[in-house]
């Protein structure tokens, strides 16, 4: 880039409003989640879709009650309780989740509302390459809803066939029920209900039922956690955006005044001076700590000493405004971590509280029973969904504390040795502040990072070999 | 002749240090008459309560030595002991450690204060005096509901022990003892008759006073936490307008010595008693700008009608400059009153984290010969739930003292200190960088108190549990 292209080089670019988490919110939109009227709450649209809501959650409380019962009517069995304990479980930790939701569903969409279009989305880009970090994040997040999704639903589609499979023939009437050997009806998930279940229409009935739960359960569950995650992985991406912006600050500079300038009407003097002021990063700057030019070369034109000085004072300020920007863009991020740190808090307490149990209780259960092929295939998934119920939340909870970080180290490559002292004190007071580590917690008590996971997996070892000894014994 | 003032941190704890008093704490100061007479009537009656409460110690621990030959009554009879250990160990760690309690107290009786910002103070003063009291109503109804509680399944059940069967070695027996709540050996006859209804008295009296006696002190560490999280509050919430208001502020630093030195001799507060060289180290001088006068001494140089460069008269820059002075004033105040309660409680807490850890591990031990849910279930998870309990109350205000003082920083950083002068800047990044590390109370240098202990303590609890049933 030489001086004579200035004023071409740096097209401005129009920030441009991407749709971000589309596909986590349409999934929350399905279950119950996500009222797209929480603006406006006198239109019956919103009393209605409260009402969905609230039915979604007693139909998972009634299915929780029905499988606690069942715990309790078939103590002793211990090679199936596990799988229905797993399953009670995890019924729980979702209507716990639905309702923290609930409870907080203004809060949670107006921060996300931030992301979507909001202060944190486009008004704080300046330049294309922050714009494909965005897309990158975003295109992270999709990817990794999508594989958790295609996972869950091929266990629940598993599960689903093995019900069929056991059930099939009596309910074809293919068999004679009186035979002996005659295989029972089984659900899809092991429940206990007051009623005859081995009545074909009660079993059709209550199979309908269970299809609809073994179809939304898993929807509001693994929807919940990818679009937490989904909110937490986004963070991230703003962190280097922010990162990004501090390394070209020098760039915005520019581009802050050719934006003043393109306004103002420009005289000829303010031509020679802007044109010596702005230069490729690659001048030598050896001479200009005793000649204490600010961002400028090296003074070429004692004539126009007035213009260039001014100019110097220009790009001075433009720096510093863009600094300011950059101090902006980072108050909003950490007021928008804080504000996931408090909205999620509790429910994430829950969650890790029962996952080292949920591992623990299916490795029992694949270990112990004897069964093969399908069966095995869909516990074995099953085992998957449990890991990834912690694990993209510990992961991205690191990486979290590692961006916030990293900031700190950016400001060190912005150009702080040729600035003003105004520009090296507003420095000091980010990167005191950066340097304080950025932390997700579960309840304050469990920190969101790898290392919390693998004390849960040391922990839900200690389980496993105590319910080994229980049931040996 | 000492004038008793009820003002400072005396004042807004008054209901503690009364039953603190009333229970037989040697807190014999903080009283209208300090003659002579009544001073050896207050210490005559600390010193018999504390008596009482050694001597039946002294009596169950007797219990203990005569019944240590059955391995569940001597479990039994040393958790009780070392339950009721955090009593006494309190008690005389409170006699012994008076001087420095009193210095604790005092630290907040010379406190500066601001014509702008006293309103918010005050109001975050009243939720800090308020939230004490309630801490202390919760606390004392627990104590009360326990203490029923020990009394009341007392009377439920067999007021029997197993001892082996003096003519078969291999059979036990049931051999009664007193229905007591406490077992402890008296040297008359407590089974029946007047010697039962002395010792029943005894007993109830013993366990009212050592259950407040360990709760106590506690809730009075506790009610200091919640004061410093309200002050740290308060200087959060005006560091946005401090910072707006210095927003156009000159660079220049003018001499602000002399601006503060001159304000009438009437105003001098002498510091009474308290903490001495330590708190007077704090303030540079003395004076409570709720006085300030501007038109005096060398104020009265200053033209009153002329205008900065950026527009604020004289007085609003000397007020500006006034405001951070009581910001930095009163966060070194806040600083030193942290580490005046940790030099106070830090080694009672050490022993208590000591006793309660062994507690804790007796009674894993218990809870795996828990059968059905029956008297001894609920005495096992009564002992355990109480002894986490006492953890938890000082764990989770420890803790937000952690979290208040270390977001101090957080609500600098996110105020608009861009805009504001040099000398805001200055300021918000000393505060910043003194602000990284969160003021903490550690018990001896040990451990700090935190929820992450609590959380270390259940863990280490549940782990004993396991490996024990295992071993069963």
């Amino acid at each position: 880039m030489s001086r004579g292209e200035l004023s071409t080089s740096l097209p401005a670019y129009q920030p441009v409003n991407h749709d971000f988490l589309a596909i986590n919110v349409k999934v929350m939109y399905l279950v119950g989640q996500w009222n797209g009227y929480w603006q406006d709450k006198r239109n019956w649209r919103y009393s209605a879709y409260l009402g969905y809501a609230v039915f979604m959650i007693l139909v998972m409380t009634v299915h929780f009650i029905s499988e606690v019962l069942e715990l309790y009517v078939s103590w002793g069995d211990f090679t199936n309780f596990a799988s229905t304990a797993w399953f009670a479980n995890n019924y729980g930790a979702t209507i716990i989740k639905q309702v923290f939701i609930l409870a907080q569903a203004d809060r949670i969409q107006s921060v996300t509302q931030r992301l979507r279009g909001g202060v944190l989305s486009s008004g704080l880009r300046w330049s294309k390459e922050q714009d494909e970090i965005a897309r990158n994040t975003n295109r992270k997040t999709r990817f990794l809803s999508i594989a958790y999704y295609a996972i869950a639903v091929s266990s629940c589609t598993g599960l689903i066939v093995i019900s069929l499979r056991t059930s099939y023939r009596q309910l074809s009437g293919a068999a004679n029920l009186t035979e002996v050997g005659a295989d029972t009806m089984e659900l899809p998930l092991r429940a206990w209900f007051p009623v005859d279940m081995q009545n074909p229409q009660n079993f059709l009935l209550l199979f309908g039922f269970q299809l609809f739960i073994v179809a939304a359960g898993p929807m509001i569950n693994i929807g919940t956690d990818t679009f937490i995650t989904g909110l937490i992985i986004h963070a991230c991406g703003e962190f280097r955006v922010l990162k990004k912006s501090l390394r070209n600050l020098k760039q915005r500079a520019r581009q802050l005044l050719q934006e003043d300038t393109g306004c103002r009407k420009t005289t000829s003097n303010c031509k020679i001076s802007l044109s010596s002021v702005a230069v490729p990063e690659s001048t030598n700057h050896t001479d200009n700590h005793f000649k204490r030019a600010k961002f400028c070369p090296e003074a070429t034109e004692p004539a126009h000493e007035n213009g260039f000085l001014n100019a110097k004072a220009d790009v001075d300020s433009k720096v510093h405004k863009a600094l300011v920007e950059c101090v902006r863009h980072h108050q909003q991020l950490l007021l928008f971590v804080s504000d996931l740190e408090d909205m999620f808090s509790s429910m994430m307490f829950f969650q890790f509280l029962s996952i080292s149990l949920r591992i623990c209780l299916i490795i029992f259960h694949i270990t112990m029973s004897d069964d093969e092929g399908l069966v095995q295939l869909t516990y074995l998934q099953i085992l998957c969904v449990s890991f990834l119920q912690g694990l993209p939340f510990c992961w991205y909870g690191s990486d979290l504390t590692y961006q916030s970080e990293c900031v700190a180290r950016a400001m060190y490559e912005t150009p702080w040795l040729e600035g003003p002292l105004k520009f090296r004190r507003s420095l000091t007071i980010i990167v005191t502040r950066a340097q304080a580590p950025l932390r997700l917690t579960g309840g304050k008590i469990y920190v969101m990072s790898l290392e919390t996971f693998q004390a849960m997996i040391y922990a839900s070892f200690s389980f496993f070999k105590l319910l080994q000894q229980l049931s040996v014994s | 002749m000492y004038k008793f003032r009820l003002h400072g941190l005396v004042a807004d704890m008054w209901p503690l240090i009364r039953i603190m008093q009333m229970t037989g704490f040697f807190l014999l100061d903080y009283h209208e008459d300090m003659s002579f007479g009544w001073t050896s009537i207050r210490a005559g009656y600390a010193g018999s309560i504390s008596g009482l409460m050694v001597i039946q110690f002294a009596l169950i621990f007797i219990n203990l030595m005569k019944q240590s030959d059955d391995v569940n009554d001597l479990t039994a009879n040393t958790i009780t002991v070392l339950f009721f250990v955090h009593s006494l160990v309190k008690f005389f760690y409170f006699a012994l450690r008076r001087g420095k309690f009193y210095r604790t107290l005092a630290t907040w009786n010379n406190a500066n204060s601001h014509p702008l910002f006293s309103e918010n103070h005050s109001r975050h003063h009243a939720t800090a005096v308020g939230s004490m009291r309630r801490l202390v109503m919760y606390v004392g109804i627990g104590i009360i509901i326990s203490g029923f509680a020990w009394t009341i399944i007392t009377f439920v059940g067999d007021s029997v022990h197993e001892i082996p069967d003096p003519e078969n070695a291999n059979e036990t027996i049931f051999e009664e003892v007193p229905r007591l709540m406490l077992r402890s050996w008296y040297p008359w006859n407590a089974l029946s008759g007047g010697g039962y209804v002395v010792s029943f008295v005894i007993q109830i009296l013993w366990l009212f006073l050592a259950l407040s006696h360990a709760m106590m002190m506690d809730t009075m560490f506790c009610c200091w936490l919640i004061y410093t999280c309200q002050q740290l509050v308060h200087l959060k919430e005006i560091m946005k307008p401090l910072m707006e208001l210095s927003a156009s502020l000159d660079t220049l630093v003018p001499h602000s010595a002399e601006l503060f030195r001159a304000v009438s001799a009437t105003t001098n507060n002498p510091i009474t008693s308290g903490d001495g060289d330590g708190i007077r180290a704090i303030y540079s001088n003395q004076h409570d700008f709720s006085n300030f006068r501007l038109n005096t001494g060398a104020l009265a140089n200053i033209n009153s009608g002329s205008v900065g460069p950026n527009g604020l008269t004289k007085k609003q820059e000397v007020l500006v400059r006034s405001a951070i002075k009581y910001w930095v004033e009163r966060h070194k105040h806040v600083v030193r009153f942290v580490s005046n309660i940790g030099d106070t409680y830090g080694s009672a807490l050490l022993l208590h984290m000591l006793i309660s850890t062994v507690t804790l591990t007796l009674l894993a031990y218990q809870a795996t010969k828990i059968e059905a849910a029956n008297v001894y279930a609920c005495t096992v998870i009564g002992y355990l739930v109480y002894t986490l309990a006492q953890v938890f109350l000082f764990c989770f205000f420890g803790n937000r003292l952690i979290e208040e003082s270390s977001s101090v920083m957080e609500a600098a950083y996110s105020c608009q200190w861009y805009d504001g002068s040099e000398e805001a800047k200055t300021f918000i990044q000393i505060v910043c960088q003194q602000c990284q590390k969160a003021m903490s109370i550690s018990g001896a240098k040990f451990f700090t108190v935190s929820l992450d202990l609590f959380a270390s303590v259940l863990g280490a609890v549940v782990t004993y549990f396991m490996v024990l049933v295992q071993l069963n």
